[in-house]
């Protein structure tokens, strides 16, 4: 089982990293395409750059335009962001003092996802009765549920042998084969997480770029037509 | 064209990473006046993006670098061509989009793709190179009666001047009233304007360009430079906001150069006007009236604060809102060239409009482009509630 779980593993990092490698190609190809209607492309500025940063970790432009699901989507990603972080002292030697300091937050953030992927959802089909949910989206937040829900019942009821987890991913992080703890919870939330990994929605990395050329085109977008 | 050729070709690396960064949230269908009237989410700003994702993998991805491009399934092309350009381009979805996608001009560079590869345009809008090219306007009506039918007899025009303007081809052909009322304000601030001969003011190029098709838009932008060059020009003139928006923003890329004039809305134009006292308004207006801001001219190119301020000016007005106004106004229905094949689509987007100035209880509802007032007006006709409908310099062009 562990040698399947560690090839299974790796097959899905080589899936994640093939996107962005693909990604990257396809960016290149274009290198010479200048979109249409820009003579001069300009570089942001310092306080741009800034306002983006604000909008990438407080989601402004949802703010502005649903502040009601923004709530459920920015408590969702600070607490996996949170829950993420906390789970690196299963893949560290040793886990240093921050990391030890984030902990109590990391636990508490993870009875929060759960709540606010059923916020979100509850948001979109029954307030809003939204007429479009992607099926792309639909199945990642179920896979974010079992996630969270499968390793609540591990830190709650079903615990599993810690050391034996640890030892596993160390071995599984330097290639080695070793066997697979046993706990099936810990199997099927470990599979989860790499399917996870395979599926990683990309606009993680694309957004950061658009909403700076976002941020850039409403500063312009006043002096279009007013231009001193 | 083979379907198994690349999809990229026409966007920019910017564009390619928008595609990326949709979520997929749906946020953009709330704003989508195709929404509005279809309820149809299979040709919503998400579906469009995932339909294109899925052509760039099967011609660009890991699967077609080893094996060869997979053939795509032809009736997806049709259905993707058929939602990209039933789409109005009004920026709407941009606008809500978390994610901060331009699809303003997104959209565009999609069209120009299925053009590239014999798929669009859509009904009559493929007929557009044909007639700018043997009329110099995409409605192919006489050149000879550009400016005649409705230019006042009163309005004198100089040969040069600093100032032009430039009536484009919805106003003078489908919106004269508008037009009319543009050079009577013009006029009436006094200072010397020249405009081209009817047979040297060709098209600006928009339907062109928001249609996908790109091949002839250098060629009528350096006639178009050449000519107001020609006359001394310093600043042009235009009430259009389709015609500015292309001006101002693609002009100069297809130029090749900074344009050696300044573009102007006619509403920034007047306001100054006001402003400086050369323009007085003589009567007032005891009326209720509400400003539709049109997508091109407010998300598009930022006027949003003229116009109100020019319907400020009048004595006696009150002056009404939208609840989606400014840069969150909501399409007409005109926009995108949709509404030459979508008509029906188009009529019930115009009926929105009408629906809610009459809601609100204005006795008139102020429009400031050509492609709004021809659309709304027609909107207009069959439907149960009805409302004056006046362009904001025709109303301005009876009170000074």
């Amino acid at each position: 089982m562990g040698t399947i779980l560690i090839i299974f593993a790796y097959l899905c990092y080589a899936i994640f990293l093939w996107r962005i490698v693909w990604r990257i190609v396809l960016l290149l190809k274009l290198s010479g395409h200048t979109e249409h209607g820009a003579l001069q492309p300009r570089k942001a500025s310092l306080l741009e750059i800034l306002k983006t940063g604000r909008d990438i970790i407080f989601f402004t432009r949802l703010l502005r335009s649903n502040p009601l699901l923004w709530i459920g989507e920015w408590v969702f990603h600070m607490s996996f962001i949170l829950v993420l972080v906390r789970h690196l002292r299963y893949v560290l030697d040793t886990a240093p003092h921050w990391l030890m300091n984030l902990q109590f937050a990391g636990m508490l953030a993870g009875y929060v996802l759960p709540v606010a992927l059923v916020y979100v959802v509850a948001i979109k089909l029954w307030v809003e009765k939204t007429r479009y949910f992607s099926s792309g989206n639909f199945f990642l937040l179920s896979l974010l549920f079992l996630l969270s829900v499968t390793g609540l019942i591990m830190k709650n009821f079903i615990h599993p042998d810690i050391i034996s987890i640890k030892n596993f991913i160390s071995n599984a992080l330097a290639f080695r084969f070793a066997t697979a703890p046993e706990s099936y919870l810990f199997v099927v939330h470990f599979i989860a997480a790499f399917v996870f990994l395979a599926y990683l929605p990309t606009h993680i990395f694309a957004a950061p770029f658009t909403l700076l050329e976002a941020r850039k085109r409403e500063e312009e977008h006043g002096g279009i037509m007013h231009e001193r | 064209m083979k379907d198994k050729d690349t999809f990229i070709s026409c966007l920019s690396q910017k564009q390619l990473l928008e595609l990326d960064a949709c979520t997929q949230c749906g946020e953009c269908l709330k704003r989508c006046p195709v929404q509005d009237v279809t309820g149809d989410p299979s040709v919503s700003p998400p579906e469009k993006i995932r339909m294109f994702r899925e052509f760039i993998k099967a011609t660009d991805g890991l699967k077609s670098t080893l094996f060869g491009p997979s053939e795509i399934d032809r009736k997806l092309l049709e259905d993707f061509t058929k939602a990209v350009f039933e789409c109005t381009t009004c920026g709407g979805c941009g606008r809500a989009c978390p994610a901060g996608i331009f699809t303003e001009r997104l959209w565009p560079m999609l069209r120009k793709e299925m053009v590239r590869r014999g798929l669009g345009p859509i009904g009559p809008q493929a007929n557009t190179p044909g007639a700018i090219e043997r009329t110099g306007n995409p409605y192919e009506k006489p050149t000879a009666e550009r400016y005649s039918p409705w230019f006042p007899a009163e309005v004198r025009v100089a040969e040069k001047a600093d100032i032009a303007y430039y009536a484009g081809c919805t106003g003078a052909y489908l919106a004269q009233p508008m037009v009319r009322g543009d050079v009577r304000v013009l006029s009436a601030i006094g200072e010397q304007f020249t405009m081209l001969p009817p047979e040297e003011e060709v098209c600006c190029g928009f339907p062109l360009f928001i249609t996908g098709q790109h091949d002839m838009l250098k060629n009528l932008v350096n006639r178009l430079v050449k000519a107001y060059v020609d006359r001394g020009v310093k600043m042009l003139l235009c009430s259009c906001p389709c015609c500015v928006n292309i001006m101002v923003k693609d002009w100069p890329s297809l130029y090749g150069k900074p344009l050696p004039f300044k573009i102007r809305h006619l509403s920034q134009y007047v306001e100054d006007a006001l402003k400086k006292g050369k323009l007085h308004i003589k009567k007032g207006l005891k009326e209720r009236i509400i400003y539709h801001d049109p997508c091109y001219l407010s998300r598009g190119v930022g006027i949003i604060a003229e116009p109100r301020f020019i319907l400020s000016q009048i004595p006696g007005i009150q002056l009404l809102e939208f609840e989606r106004h400014g840069l969150d106004s909501r399409c007409c229905g005109a926009g995108g060239a949709a509404r030459k094949v979508f008509h029906e689509n188009a009529v019930a987007m115009g009926r929105l409009t009408i629906d809610e100035a009459v809601a609100r209880k204005a006795d008139k509802l102020i429009l400031s482009c050509p492609a709004c007032y021809e659309k709304v007006n027609e909107a207009m006709q069959g439907h149960d509630k009805q409302i004056k409908i006046v362009d904001i310099m025709e109303l301005l062009s009876e009170l000074i």
